[in-house]
């Protein structure tokens, strides 16, 4: 059993093979040789734990006992086209809002638990196709931050990509 | 908590106020020659739109999915399906832009029409390109960046399409790692003959991905090549076994895949084909009620020394006419898959897979639709099967389980003689209650020692009542309930231990 205490005090006790689900905890308890691991700072600022870790300690204890990715698998990731297909598990899961999304992106990428940081990619990459850069800014809360100038310039640049 | 950035003096409505009021009051002294203050307005409308983009600006960086970082937003663009989404992804905002075009890798799929692909290299700077050619003309723009193509794709109406493009590329590639070629129509007969591949171009090739060619090489080789595709071989004329002689053409090949319409020809010589170095091979196979009578049994005449992960996906129509193991001993022919002591059954779902697996990696795969009726035509191919050396079975459960699967599942607890550990998962509410009969009418093999069974926590009371009968059969028993939302809002607002595992011992207090 591990001891993960993250930056707002709150202590989970989880079984080995769930902590190791996360390369940043294995590795840290590798190196020190420890049975507890606190998350550092993350950003610079103390990252809000315990609701997306609740989340995170989730998906590790369902997907524990799976095969790790090795370096060979991202490797050959970068080399074909990928999947945006997520398991039926992974896709309940992931069904939470924005907020949390990001939530668990930020997370997966700082705990280094690469097919939950793919899963929370997908969902957004998803979420994304086949929309107009006005769609996505209206999904996201994002407005148009380009000088008429440059938007024509963009859609001049772009225009092969236009329907035909 | 994030540090709060220090509050804004004045605040920025405080300012606005201020503007408007100024405003009112100019608005009321106005004179036509009041030469001084209609140049203030007039830098002042010029500075809005600098000021109000700075503004919109800093929103979009507060807005909650530009928290995630850049390399992030670029690994979220990795996953785009179309290449449009990526294009379009670059209009939505600056922040989006700039980062999208900070990451070369995102454009070294380099396709479509002239403005596209000339776009994608540029955007590609130096990385290794991999690029698909529309028309053969396009090869103009590959030119100058032939020393960092890794990939290319041509598409063939005709052979002599092949000829033009080989033409333009006449020195070796010395990055060219992947060379495809798709026939368009993917039809055996669109060509006239199968394009002359040996060339000097593609000697360095160490992937060959061909669609839609019916036959094979012909007398090429490729001694570099280790892995081979060959997909939607729509027809294969020859007897099954010289088909697969080809490869022999082919020292270095490792990884095989093919998907191919079975052969109407018998085989009437039976050499064998020995593929030394291959390691992993994936077979699918269309066979229909005229092929079946005449198909030979693919794996018969193969002799893998080497191979370690097979994966076969019989189409549907195949199960029923014919297996796929028919002839095949596992210790002879595929002496690597001859103690597989893991196996993992997905079942009731959309395409069920069963896979068998050794601590080594060594992995038998099978791909089909239902699993259902075990006794008739899968019972065929579960005889051939290395199941006698299956000591761990996982069995994951779908939402679509029928009544018949669940015969198929009893059926194969009863072929595992030696199964020592069993875990159930998945929605297995149904599935709590089968293992409950099968632990009451003690179908399950005395050898069993664990049984973990994976729940949600509305599963609870069935998977307790199971829990009962196991330890009565002396099978030592772990109840994993996963969380529901119910139970982390319980924790957030309780203890401040918010430990999963705590799930365990809530389950052994209710015992």
């Amino acid at each position: 059993m591990v001891l993960l205490v993250t930056s707002d005090n709150k202590n989970f006790v989880v079984d080995r093979e769930v902590a190791d689900r996360s390369v940043f905890v294995k590795n840290t308890l590798e190196a020190r040789g420890l049975s507890i691991a606190t998350p550092p700072m993350l950003n610079g600022g103390c990252f809000e734990l315990t609701s997306p870790f609740l989340q995170v300690l989730e998906y590790c204890q369902h997907h524990r006992g799976e095969p790790l990715p090795t370096t060979d698998d991202a490797n050959a990731d970068e080399n074909r086209k990928r999947t945006t297909d997520i398991g039926e598990w992974d896709r309940k899961f992931i069904t939470v809002d924005h907020e949390m999304l990001f939530e668990i992106i930020l997370a997966a990428n700082y705990l280094d638990i690469k097919p939950l940081l793919d899963v929370g990619c997908k969902t957004i990459g998803n979420m994304v196709k086949g929309k107009s850069p006005e769609e996505v800014r209206k999904l996201f809360d994002i407005v148009n931050d380009f000088t008429p100038e440059e938007e024509a310039q963009i859609k001049k640049e772009n225009e092969w990509a236009e329907d035909p | 908590m994030k540090e709060a950035p220090p509050d804004l003096q004045p605040p920025l409505s405080q300012l606005l106020d201020v503007i408007e009021g100024r405003l009112d009051s100019i608005a009321g002294t106005l004179s036509e020659t009041d030469v001084k203050t209609a140049a203030q307005i007039n830098d002042a409308i010029s500075r809005m739109p600098t000021i109000f983009r700075r503004m919109k600006n800093i929103k979009n960086r507060l807005a909650p999915v530009n928290r995630i970082p850049p390399e992030t937003l670029a690994h979220v663009a990795t996953f785009f399906a179309k290449e449009r989404d990526l294009v379009n992804a670059t209009a939505v905002c600056r922040h989006w832009r700039e980062t999208l075009l900070s990451f070369p890798r995102l454009w070294r799929n380099a396709g479509g029409n002239s403005p596209e692909i000339k776009a994608y290299i540029e955007r590609s700077k130096s990385t290794p390109l991999d690029v698909s050619l529309l028309y053969p003309s396009f090869v103009e723009f590959v030119i100058p960046h032939a020393s960092r193509l890794a990939g290319l794709t041509v598409r063939l109406v005709k052979s002599s399409n092949f000829s033009q493009i080989a033409e333009r590329l006449r020195n070796p590639l010395p990055m060219l790692h992947t060379f495809r070629v798709t026939v368009i129509p993917p039809h055996p007969h669109a060509l006239e003959f199968p394009p002359d591949l040996d060339n000097p171009f593609l000697s360095q090739t160490k992937k060959l991905e061909l669609r839609g060619i019916s036959t094979f090489l012909g007398p090429q080789s490729f001694p570099n090549v280790t892995e081979l595709v060959l997909h939607t071989i729509r027809y294969v004329s020859t007897p099954m076994d010289r088909f697969l002689r080809t490869f022999e053409q082919l020292p270095s090949l490792e990884r095989v895949s093919i998907t191919f319409h079975a052969s109407l020809y018998t085989n009437e010589d039976h050499r064998v084909v020995t593929l030394s170095h291959v390691q992993e091979m994936s077979l699918s196979v269309f066979a229909d009620h005229v092929t079946d009578a005449h198909l030979p049994d693919i794996l018969q005449y193969l002799r893998l020394p080497k191979l370690t992960s097979l994966c076969v996906q019989s189409l549907p129509r195949l199960t029923y006419y014919r297996p796929i193991f028919p002839h095949t001993t596992f210790r002879e022919h595929l002496p690597n898959l001859a103690q597989l002591p893991e196996l993992q059954v997905n079942i009731g779902m959309s395409s069920d897979e069963v896979t068998f697996r050794s601590p080594s990696g060594a992995t038998l795969k099978y791909l089909a639709g239902p699993l259902s009726d075990y006794e008739s035509h899968e019972s065929r191919i579960w005889r051939q099967l290395p199941l006698r050396t299956v000591r761990r079975l996982t069995v994951n459960m779908g939402h679509q389980l029928i009544g018949s699967e669940f015969d198929w599942l009893s059926r194969l607890l009863q072929d595992l003689e030696f199964l020592e550990h069993l875990e159930l998962g998945g929605e297995c509410g149904e599935g709590l209650r089968w293992l409950c009969g099968e632990m009451t009418q003690d179908r399950m093999h005395s050898g069993v020692e664990t049984l973990t069974v994976r729940c949600g926590e509305h599963e609870r009371p069935q998977a307790l009542k199971l829990k009962r009968l196991a330890d009565a059969a002396g099978v030592t028993t772990t109840l994993i309930c996963a969380s529901d939302p119910r139970v982390h809002e319980e924790r957030e607002a309780g203890t401040s231990r918010g430990d999963l595992d705590d799930e365990r011992d809530e389950v052994r207090d209710e015992e």
